[in-house]
């Protein structure tokens, strides 16, 4: 990590959020193993969300992890179906969030814009 | 499952008594005749013949070779650290309607102990409401049933209301690493669901493995290289639906 790297580790998942100011670029690291070969992306201003879980949640609750890029404002709210607001990490303009679940939906809305419902579901595969 | 001995599609889970008829005893019959979910591979309501095709040339480390199955899709091996899958057309549906077709690409490539995946996309014919995107690393050699989970499942969602004939591509900022070492073999399932629009509480799915990927050595220098195209682990491929 170079000085102008900000960065966050989130306390569930691991993951490392870097941000780097000089070029406005980010990347989202599982490890830090990953920071030899993760390259650094400009940020775009996309609303696609991320999600990883820890395995099989829903067979057995564990974290979750969501991450994106922080819209021009900055507001961005994620709420679990049961209306609880998660708390965000915010470095540079990506955020993250981590929680406790079994893969339910979560609800992303970017400014005053539609909520959009996030589904994971539950792959065939496992 | 859509590339199985019977040719026919197996429903996920499903805990509705009245849609839990396998979706694979669907595609052996007329879709005038359908009732419940369904997801198959042809739409013709027949069921042709489901041998897999032999490897199209010697597997070697350096030629493309091949390993298609008639109900699924093919499998490519370009060399030991690259491979993707194309799948065939399947339709999906409820009773005698079909919804919409479809068809799937994934494509793998291995860095030492890391497996990227993408360019991934689905493309639809019907309207949907979400799409979701997953992929996985999993343990499971060639010939065996699944395996564990090792990392993930990632996750990437379209949210908003798409129209008919979209093809849905996983971002190419957010393809996803995963990296293992602990494990003799590697293969990453990606699965495709989506909801359509008017029919609440089901969604359609459709789902690959990569070939198999082995390593000599478990430590942060393993290097996990393709086997044979035909290396798969017994369930490569499936679609189907599931109660929500």
């Amino acid at each position: 990590m170079t000085p102008a790297t900000q960065e966050a580790t989130l306390p569930l998942s691991g993951r490392i959020l870097q941000w780097r100011a000089e070029d406005g670029a980010w990347r989202s690291l599982a490890s830090r193993e990953d920071e030899a070969d993760v390259e650094f992306q400009p940020w775009t201003g996309a609303a696609g969300v991320l999600i990883q879980a820890d395995g099989d949640v829903w067979h057995r609750p564990s974290w979750l992890v969501a991450w994106s890029e922080l819209p021009e404002s900055g507001r961005v709210e994620v709420l679990r179906t049961d209306g609880q607001v998660l708390e965000l990490t915010v470095i540079g303009r990506v955020w993250a969030c981590e929680w406790i679940g079994q893969g339910e939906p979560i609800t992303v809305q970017y400014d005053d814009g539609f909520p959009q419902t996030v589904r994971i579901d539950r792959p065939d595969y496992l | 499952m859509y590339a199985d001995s019977s040719g026919a599609v197996t429903a996920g889970a499903v805990t509705d008594a009245a849609d839990a008829t396998p979706a694979g005893s669907q595609c052996a019959t007329d879709v005038s005749q359908r009732s419940g979910a369904w997801a198959c591979v042809t739409d013709t309501g027949a069921t042709a013949a489901t041998t897999a095709s032999a490897p199209s040339a010697a597997d070697t480390t350096t030629s493309l070779t091949g390993w298609c199955r008639s109900f699924s899709g093919c499998w490519w091996r370009y060399d030991d650290f690259h491979a993707d899958f194309q799948s065939s057309q399947f339709s999906y549906g409820f009773g005698s309607t079909t919804l919409g077709s479809g068809s799937m690409y994934v494509n793998w490539q291995l860095v030492g102990a890391k497996t990227t995946t993408g360019p991934a996309y689905v493309i639809l014919s019907s309207s949907t409401t979400s799409v979701t995107g997953s992929v996985a690393l999993m343990n499971g050699a060639n010939n065996t049933t699944g395996g564990s989970l090792l990392v993930g499942p990632y996750f990437y969602n379209w949210t908003t209301a798409h129209g008919p004939n979209t093809r849905y591509a996983w971002p190419s900022t957010s393809y996803v690493w995963t990296r293992e070492y602990n494990s003799w073999d590697h293969n990453t399932p990606v699965q495709f669901s989506w909801h359509i629009p008017g029919w609440y509480g089901m969604y359609w799915y459709v789902w690959t493995r990569s070939i198999v990927s082995h390593t000599t050595v478990r430590n942060p220098n393993a290097i996990y290289r393709f086997d044979p195209a035909s290396y798969e682990t017994q369930a490569p491929a499936a679609a189907g639906w599931r109660a929500q």
